[in-house]
């Protein structure tokens, strides 16, 4: 067993050096950002104001300085927790950190939701897989595999939106709620958790339907990499000496595979974790943009569209975290649950 | 006798020379030869600010003009944020813009674009001092003939100039269940509260892909939020349901010159007010507050704002310091009415006055306007006068209107037919991501109405589907104006040969019959036919259809014999 101070170390040294890495990130996007041609200001009037009020604004948000000292401001600001204010037409004047508050939580749902579908679908199929290697079923398993995690993400979001919502009408078409009734008050900006909170079951069940084409969406395409990932690791399980040794004892076959192979095939599996979420988030955007689901995703893709500086780097920030700080968690979690992991 | 060898040598030579004379020959032939065709650059915006059809409809202009057999067109496209500041700052030859007006007044079609000021700002850096003059004259006037004559010189210099070439204006178009009533597709200020619905007479469920910046009326300059504010918020004067007349609202009377409530100068209008006005919060309406709401609106001057309408087009000025008289506002709040003094005559103030920026909004009391900033966009914090009043909000996803039990002018639409408004208790609006769920929504019976905007294709669908669906499709006039501009400081738009040409090649009946679907009509001049003054001097001078033969004429005439080619990208030769 790894000892607790080594990971405990660990863990806080991986946190540690998170920020120097979101440093270097934000200088690369700051800088991305200023070298390409375009100016948020233009963009904010589109012609509609004379020159004159274009350049005193400029002059007024500080963006007619050097771009190092910008780049200075930027970051005594970054670090004092201020990610500065939006410039854009559609979050003007808000604060960053207020935007990103207000999209995060449908994101994180939408993640959430995607990720369950994603590994229940993806382990089932990569078991099942396993199981009856070579058969017909694992023709077909493998064959889903590799056919799902290709298919655009918002081809398929259209053609469940076209079957399910438009076609039988079972389900509700986008958007995270119905647009005759409000949404549960805000404690967490999950809609299924605050209405649980709330005690409204009926909210409940209205944000649960409007999460289902979504998140079967996002998770139908990653579940193939899941099926994929558990099958080979099951095959390497099954054939492993220590299963051998556990048929020679004449245990059931139901009782290996459940109680020896399976459980040691997902431990890699988890290991790929980090990696399957920032897939996610890229998926998301994509989602969000089909089923009208106001989250990061489109919130990243409004502000590059009328080049939103603060808006954009603030985005890509929490982006990052979040994918840094599930990447510890997931290094931490293999090493708990597996003891061969050194640090 | 020569080896084989040296026979050889000579042939090899010989061979040799040929070649090279040959190759020179073929050269000089190409290089000297008189270009038939040479390249110009045609700008758009590659990101769908103008929509998805874009790109198409900068090829159907590139057809058109490369048809003349003398001109290759180049296409390049730039995002919104990158094409915007290239145009504003002139670095665009040759592009494809759009506009919609602030105010409801021919004068918002020609002074942006043919003053030199604002046609500084939309990329054309025409500059002409009669136009200039004949600008300043028509927006300090209010005879109608007047103005005509004024709007007939300078829609004919326009043709003759041409900095622009007119293509096309746009058809507002709406979606909406059976049973819906009131409907109408106003060229400025679409409003809910004439509407009623015998599906369901206490909701309405509508769909957008607008979104809403914000409901300050201080800060708010697009479509979407204006359209909201016009649901909460009244202006001294509103618009008359179905078209573009004035009609009293929060001032009793329409200030004229023939009523004495407008000076002969055109330099202060004064608003008679009615009484016991009230915001939905039941908080006094006066004019105080008036004055001080539109003294809030300028002297903020939120980025992206409409202020400088009241400060600079209105000439209200921009400060309230006395130091500088000539930007001073000045604005008497008398008991019974308000009056502004203008620094210059302005003959289209009403139409301001009837423009959301100058809505007043709340000065006293707990649910005061920010005197510092924007007012947040937030439930509770919009408060208006108008008849209906914000009831929920969550921003991008949807937006909630209900009745405002305290509206003062429910009878204000009477000689129209509405005896009180709003009809309809409840709107519910929802912001859609993409035209596409748009349709998709309103296909699945999900919402009552789908207004703005949906792709042609979708519309020519949902026509043909419409009576299966229990769907109507409407059509209505639109101030929207799509055009080309030439930077025509810039050779070789410095030219107007050129760019008269140019204007002979267009064919304007390919982009609306095959991009469009015939759902815009034709646009032969800046002003839409919509408003008033309008001549279709393109029309007359230039034709219905392209006239090839005039356009080669020209570009003869030009000199495209000249022995040079021009490869023209962003203003460089």
């Amino acid at each position: 067993m790894p000892k607790r101070g080594s990971l405990l170390a660990y863990g806080l040294t991986r946190l540690i050096l998170a920020f120097p890495m979101l440093l270097i990130l934000l200088t690369v996007v700051f800088t991305v950002l200023r070298i390409i041609p375009g100016d948020p200001i233009y963009a904010l009037y589109g012609g509609r104001a004379p020159l004159s009020v274009i350049m005193a604004l400029r002059h007024q948000l500080g963006l007619d300085k050097p771009y190092w000292q910008q780049y200075l401001t930027y970051i005594v600001q970054i670090f004092s927790g201020n990610f500065g204010v939006s410039l854009g037409a559609h979050y003007g004047g808000q604060s960053v950190i207020a935007v990103i508050e207000q999209k995060l939580p449908a994101t994180i749902e939408l993640s959430i939701g995607s990720m369950i579908v994603a590994s229940t679908i993806g382990i089932s199929v990569g078991l099942i897989s396993g199981i009856n290697r070579d058969k017909v079923v694992d023709v077909v398993g493998r064959l889903y595999g590799t056919t799902i995690f290709v298919i655009p993400v918002f081809w398929l979001g259209l053609m469940l939106q076209l079957l399910f919502a438009v076609d039988l009408r079972w389900l509700p078409v986008n958007s995270r709620f119905d647009i005759s009734s409000s949404p549960p008050a805000t404690t967490t900006g999950l809609y299924t958790i605050d209405s649980l909170l709330a005690g409204r079951l009926d909210l409940f069940i209205i944000a649960i339907r409007h999460l289902v084409l979504p998140c079967l969406t996002l998770g139908l395409v990653l579940s193939g990499f899941f099926a994929k990932t558990v099958r080979a690791n099951l095959l390497r399980t099954i054939n492993a000496d220590y299963v051998e040794a556990a048929r020679a004892r004449g245990i059931k076959e139901r009782t290996i595979i459940s109680r020896y192979a399976f459980k040691n095939a997902l431990i890699p599996v988890i290991t790929v974790l980090g990696l399957e979420f920032a897939i996610l988030f890229a998926g998301a955007v994509l989602t969000e943009t089909t089923f009208n689901w106001d989250g990061m995703g489109r919130l990243l893709i409004d502000s590059i569209e009328v080049q939103d500086y603060p808006l954009i780097q603030g985005t890509i920030i929490v982006f990052s975290f979040i994918i840094v700080l599930i990447s510890i968690l997931v290094d931490i979690l293999s090493g708990v649950i597996d003891p061969r992991v050194r640090y | 006798m020569p080896s084989l060898w040296q026979r050889q040598k000579k042939v090899i030579i010989a061979i040799v020379v040929i070649a090279i004379l040959a190759v020179g020959a073929v050269s000089a032939a190409l290089l000297l030869r008189p270009p038939s065709q040479f390249t110009i650059p045609l700008w758009y915006n590659s990101d769908g600010h103008y929509g998805d059809t874009e790109p198409t409809v900068a090829q159907v202009i590139a057809s058109a003009i490369e048809r003349t057999g003398k001109i290759n067109v180049q296409l390049k496209s730039e995002p919104w944020a990158q094409y915007t500041t290239d145009f504003g700052n002139g670095n665009l030859p040759f592009f494809l813009l759009g506009w919609y007006p602030d105010y409801f007044d021919a004068d918002d079609y020609a002074s942006p674009f043919l003053g030199t000021a604002g046609a500084a700002s939309l990329g054309s850096q025409y500059s002409n001092s009669t136009m200039d003059n004949w600008l300043s004259w028509e927006a300090g006037n209010s005879s109608s003939t007047v103005r005509s004559q004024l709007f007939t010189q300078i829609q004919t210099q326009l043709a003759n100039d041409v900095p622009y070439i007119p293509l096309w204006e746009g058809k507002a178009n709406i979606v909406y269940k059976n049973g819906i009533n009131g409907v109408f597709l106003h060229p400025v200020a679409f409003r809910y509260f004439f509407m009623s619905n015998t599906n369901n007479p206490n909701t309405l469920n509508v769909g957008t892909t607008d979104r809403i910046k914000s409901l300050d009326p201080a800060y708010a300059y697009d479509y979407f939020s204006i359209e909201i504010i016009n649901q909460i918020f009244d202006t001294l004067l509103v618009y008359s349901p179905t078209n573009t007349t004035l009609l009293p609202g929060i001032a009793s009377t329409i200030p004229t010159v023939a009523n004495g409530l407008v000076t002969p100068d055109l330099k202060t209008w004064t608003y008679p007010l009615r009484s016991g006005v009230t915001f939905s919060d039941g908080s006094a309406l006066n004019s105080t507050v008036i004055k001080k709401s539109i003294i809030r609106a300028i002297t903020l001057n939120l980025p992206g704002s409409a202020s400088f309408l009241l400060s600079q087009v209105g000439e209200l000025g921009n400060t309230t310091s006395t130091t500088n008289p000539a930007f001073t506002i000045n604005i008497d709040a008398n008991p019974t009415n308000v009056t502004f003094h203008l620094h210059q005559p302005v003959g289209f103030f009403n139409q301001l006055m009837a423009f959301s920026v100058s809505a007043p909004v709340p000065i006293y009391g707990t649910n005061a306007y920010n005197m510092t900033g924007a007012q947040p966009t937030q439930l509770n914090k919009v408060v208006g006068s108008g008849p209906y009043k914000l009831t929920a909000y969550t921003q991008d996803q949807s937006l909630a209107l209900s009745s405002n039990s305290l509206y003062y002018g429910p009878a204000i639409y009477a000689s129209s037919g509405f005896a009180s408004v709003p009809i309809i208790g409840t709107v519910n609006l929802k912001s859609e991501s993409t035209a596409t769920q748009l349709k998709n929504d309103i296909v699945a019976g999900a919402l009552d109405m789908a207004y703005r905007t949906l792709n042609p294709q979708d519309i020519t669908s949902l026509q043909i589907q419409a009576s299966s669906l229990g769907l109507k499709v409407d059509f209505g006039a639109s101030p929207q104006i799509r055009y080309l501009v030439f930077n025509v400081k810039t050779a070789p738009f410095n030219n107007v040969l050129l760019r008269r040409a140019i204007a002979y090649a267009v064919d304007r009946s390919l982009i609306i019959n095959n991009v469009f679907n015939s759902q815009v009509d034709p646009l032969w001049t800046m002003i839409p036919t919509v408003m008033n003054y309008s001549i279709p001097v393109f029309q007359l001078i230039y034709g219905s259809v392209p006239n090839l033969t005039q356009a080669g004429n020209l570009l003869s005439q030009y000199g495209l014999s000249i022995f040079q080619t021009l490869d023209i990208s962003k203003n460089q030769l």
